[in-house]
């Protein structure tokens, strides 16, 4: 009558073992496959998606045009309130380097009607390229998750950083002070989100 | 031993059954689909960027609008499915996938369930064979008599 006790008292190590190693699979799955940084910065250090398409002043704009300067691709929309916030901060950006000629601003409209986007340039101002995106493909090969989204471009056309947020002006100037001085010690940018924000 | 075999009919039974119902469930129904219906599904297996815990498939946000738009695009110019969810997880990330990858560590998800189910099969075998009464069971003079006492004292 012993015997099966016996058994029973041997087979209960093995079946708390077993429970263990599931236990453990499933806890290294959930510390291995979690990590959300690769959402944002898969195109960091990439060719930069092409942007062609017509403008609201029905003119068309090529960004392959651009190479040889610093290229800001900001993605907006005229019902969102962090990009009227950082509108004149590209005003005063785009001003400055259109003298120089070392960077420039291409605005991307994100779910906005044609008519909306041009009375918010005529009402906030701003002299860029404003890009249409009827199909929200150009946004879409940006991986554009909200607005204002912006990614500034090496004279070479690669991505360099994403910023989520509203940018301002002292911040892209910065940003651009950094990748020169990263170009000169041979450093790259990284993602970093919002650090332009303006809050 | 006959009586045996009979009591082991309706497991093997119920067993060729689940099998039966395992192969269906894997072969079945893959017939021929339409463009829309694969565009459904591919749309429905992609997060909502824009969105917490919605698919690309049941969001209008303007970035699901888009990305139907493009799997629709792609599945007509001849993409398989996989292909178009690679494309957009080299955009977004894998985190924009809602069905866990089949290979590397992610994948145990899909073999650990698979791996339990069967290990508590094999246990339940190993439980019900330690429940059946062994053949060569000997019933002893004294257990006779025992029995043989109880009945008596039970009759009326």
């Amino acid at each position: 009558m012993t015997a099966p006790v016996r058994e029973r008292r041997r087979i209960g190590p093995w079946i708390a073992g077993a429970v263990l190693v599931v236990l453990a699979a499933f806890i290294g799955v959930l510390a291995t496959g979690g990590g959300s940084d690769g959402v944002r910065s898969t195109l960091i250090g990439r060719p930069a998606p092409g942007i062609t398409g017509d403008t609201i002043d029905g003119a068309s704009y090529d960004l392959a045009q651009h190479r040889g300067e610093f290229v800001v691709v900001n993605f907006f929309a005229t019902w969102c309130v962090p990009c009227i916030r950082e509108h004149p901060e590209l005003v005063e950006f785009e001003e400055r380097h259109r003298r120089s000629g070392d960077a420039s601003v291409v605005s991307v409209v994100f779910d906005s009607r044609p008519e909306q986007v041009r009375d918010f340039f005529a009402e906030y101002g701003g002299e860029w390229p404003v890009v249409l995106d009827p199909d929200g493909r150009t946004s879409l090969e940006y991986g554009v998750t909200g607005v204002p989204e912006s990614y500034l471009l090496a004279p070479d056309g690669t991505v360099l950083i994403k910023i989520e947020g509203g940018v301002t002006a002292a911040a892209l100037e910065g940003l651009l002070e950094q990748v020169q001085v990263a170009d000169v010690e041979g450093d790259h940018l990284g993602d970093e989100d919002d650090e332009a924000d303006e809050s | 031993m006959r009586d045996l075999s009979r009591a082991r009919w309706p497991w093997i039974l119920v067993l060729a059954l689940f099998a039966g119902a395992l192969v269906v469930a894997a072969v079945g129904d893959r017939g021929p689909r339409t463009t829309a219906e694969r565009a459904r599904a591919v749309s429905e297996s992609i997060a909502c960027p824009q969105c917490q815990g919605q698919s690309v498939a049941d969001s209008e946000a303007p970035s699901a609008r888009a990305i139907r738009t493009e799997v629709a695009r792609r599945l007509e110019a001849g993409e398989t499915d996989d292909q178009i969810r690679d494309y957009i997880a080299g955009i977004y990330g894998e985190d924009a996938l809602l069905t866990p990858p089949r290979d590397g560590v992610a994948g145990l998800i899909w073999f650990l369930p698979v791996a339990g189910f069967v290990g508590a099969l094999g246990g339940l075998v190993v439980v019900f064979r330690r429940w059946q009464v062994p053949e060569d069971v000997e019933v002893s003079d004294e257990d006779q008599v025992l029995v043989e006492q109880a009945r008596r004292s039970t009759r009326p």
